[in-house]
């Protein structure tokens, strides 16, 4: 079941995607048409422990880190301009190689250089994150990023969670300032 | 009022909307032009068709679903988002600058929506010549609005082709015409002396069809079977002007018998004069140009510059907003001509869009070419008959009026030729003879143009001219 997200929406999945192995997160955009320096949306992921910091900084996958130590978390590629059909970027969970520490998978995009670039979401067109189930290849969730993140320039997605050994997926949707490295210091890494 | 930065969106309230861009210009600004355009656009984020497209030429949508007034750096849209088709999903706004600025050289750039929204663009360090302001568009059975500020360094050109609209392509080509009833040629402007009172009005045909290549029509005028009995005096001048013909633009054969033949029927054989060509070249000329009847009429009135100019070359000005005086016009260059004007780089990528020759722009304006041509042939010992082709839509009478009235101080015709347009204003009243001041210009108009042969052409071509001489040389 595919739920698209408004700003602020906040979905807990229990029943309908009860025993996620594999989780794909998918970030799509198109690729600038008019001049100016590219759009590039970075997907990313913190596998996070119960007090929501990362177990490692080897748990927070992004283009320059993209398999944690476990093999659980793939980032499939770097896609700096969202050229391309469909998902642009991908990241792969394989929920039952993580760390048995693992409590938290986060997601997470930004938009590479923002600030300088002086660009948002809002700018960018048809930009999308969402979560998918593997064995299905349904999805479970959708966020319009350049209707309702218009104004932002990072945005936490959603998260996989433990519960009673179960995992699930809860959607977010919360934008963020400041970039990567102010989402990774968030979560604990050292920067 | 909600402000917006760019990428941000909102609801709007209403579904009639007044939309106003404004800017102001900075110190630095080189007197470009700066033109608001607004796109209706698909799904796809392409137009369907010519009337999706609203500009200065075309102000409205059919259904006034859109409709622009443009003052001194302001564009006002008014939007009826109630009247758009379903197809519709999103009406875009935008401007473009033709000529050397970049929005850099504004020092405000707003675009407002009573009682709704505003937006002030960045122009810091900007490079874009076009920009895409902002758009109106559909979400969830809702309208909103959404602040943009992005465009394109090379201006009009990527705008509109990232639009779908195609440019090279003329909305008419496309549209089925009826074949035209056959009838006998005759002329469409009947021959009338400029000062006389019956001048008779043409009918309006409709355009030619575009069902075959509108080859170069040349062919020979069926009804004129023999050569005419000429005065012995000018076989020699015939005979060079066919041995010039055949030897460097055997193309132009076929008119060597009705331009000779109304030679001979206007008494010109031993006229002595010069000819000169000026050709509009603005937006709505573009069909002419496609269909070749811009160097149809370039063909036809080279041969008689052939046969008049002291060295056969012919000189051509192209004008629109600007205008330009480019290399003139031999029996060697003629046959390619106007592609090879067309095919000119211009300066700016406005240019390949809509202006049918690089770097004029699109409107009209008469007054400076018509000025450029008084200076250069006003000291002339020769008189000069300028052959002025335009599709009408004449605005600047007054100031028209006034060069016609100056150049009767000075050896210089004008021949007006209305080619497959309207509205063609004091050229046509001025054929009723009736201005005090002004009789040196004559006009006829081509209004079907595969009906109007060669020999029509021609015959058209010379009236007022052996009169209008022959005052010349009365006064001198």
């Amino acid at each position: 079941m595919a739920v698209n997200l408004t700003k602020g929406g906040n979905v807990s999945l229990t029943k309908e995607a009860p025993s996620i192995k594999d989780v794909m997160f998918g970030l799509g955009w198109d690729a600038r048409a008019t001049d100016g320096q590219a759009f590039d949306l970075d997907a990313s992921a913190f596998v996070v422990n119960d007090a929501g910091k990362v177990l490692s900084d080897a748990s927070f996958i992004f283009f320059n880190n993209k398999t944690s130590t476990c093999g659980g978390v793939e980032h499939q590629g770097d896609n700096r301009t969202g050229e391309g059909e469909g998902d642009d970027e991908q990241i792969l969970i394989h929920l039952d190689k993580l760390d048995p520490a693992a409590k938290k998978v986060v997601f997470t995009v930004t938009i590479y250089d923002a600030d300088a670039r002086k660009q948002n979401f809002g700018q960018v067109s048809n930009a999308f994150i969402r979560a998918v189930n593997v064995a299905d290849n349904k999805e479970i969730a959708r966020y319009d990023l350049s209707e309702d993140a218009a104004v932002e320039t990072a945005m936490i997605f959603g998260e996989l969670y433990k519960h009673n050994d179960e995992w699930k997926f809860k959607a977010i949707g919360q934008g963020f300032a400041g970039g990567l490295s102010a989402l990774a210091s968030n979560f604990g890494v050292n920067i | 009022m909600k402000s917006l930065i760019s990428g941000q969106n909102t609801l709007l309230n209403s579904t009639q909307l007044t939309v106003t861009l404004t800017c102001d210009i900075g110190a630095n600004w080189q007197q470009s032009d700066i033109d608001p355009l607004i796109f209706l656009l698909t799904q796809q984020d392409k137009v369907r068709c010519d009337e999706d497209f609203i500009f200065y030429n075309q102000p409205t949508t059919p259904n006034h679903s859109i409709a622009l007034k443009t003052q001194t750096n302001t564009a006002i849209i008014d939007v009826n988002l109630d009247l758009l088709d379903e197809a519709i999903q999103k009406i875009v706004f935008c401007l473009a600058i033709d000529g050397e600025d970049t929005f850099r050289q504004l020092t405000t750039l707003k675009l407002s929506i009573e009682n709704e929204l505003d937006y002030i663009i960045e122009l810091d360090q900007r490079t874009e010549k076009s920009l895409i302001l902002g758009q109106c568009y559909r979400y969830k059975d809702q309208w909103k609005f959404r602040a943009l500020g992005q465009g394109y360094n090379q201006g009009l050109y990527p705008l509109v082709v990232s639009y779908g609209v195609e440019v090279e392509d003329h909305g008419d080509n496309d549209t089925p015409l009826t074949e035209p009833a056959p009838e006998e040629e005759k002329n469409i402007a009947s021959p009338t002396e400029p000062h006389k009172n019956d001048s008779t009005t043409p009918d309006v045909v409709e355009e030619p069809q575009e069902e075959e290549e509108l080859a170069l029509n040349l062919e020979d005028d069926p009804s004129i079977e023999e050569e005419p009995i000429k005065e012995a005096d000018y076989t020699e001048k015939y005979q060079r002007l066919d041995k010039s013909v055949l030897s460097r633009s055997a193309v132009l054969r076929p008119l060597l018998i009705p331009f000779k033949s109304n030679l001979e029927k206007y008494q010109l054989s031993g006229a002595q004069f010069h000819i000169a060509f000026v050709l509009e070249a603005t937006h709505s000329m573009s069909y002419q140009f496609i269909g070749k009847n811009t160097q149809v009429m370039l063909s036809r009135t080279l041969l008689a510059a052939e046969y008049f100019n002291e060295n056969g070359e012919m000189e051509l000005w192209a004008f629109a907003e600007r205008c330009k005086k480019y290399q003139n016009v031999t029996l060697d260059n003629q046959e390619n001509y106007i592609n090879n004007l067309q095919s000119q780089k211009g300066k700016s990528l406005f240019s390949s869009a809509f202006s049918v020759l690089p770097n004029l722009g699109i409107r009209n304006n008469e007054v400076p070419v018509m000025e450029e041509v008084l200076e250069t042939f006003k000291d002339s010992t020769i008189p000069v008959v300028v052959v002025f082709i335009t599709d009408g839509h004449i605005t600047q009478t007054d100031g028209i009026r006034q060069i016609l009235t100056q150049s009767t101080n000075y050896p210089i015709f004008w021949k007006f030729i209305g080619l497959c347009g309207s509205d063609y204003d004091l050229l046509e009243e001025l054929n009723k003879g009736n201005d005090p001041f002004i009789h040196n210009t004559h006009f006829f108009r081509i209004d079907h143009f595969r009906k109007v042969s060669n020999n029509n052409f021609y015959d058209n071509l010379f009236i007022g001219i052996k009169d209008w001489l022959e005052k010349q040389k009365t006064c001198n």
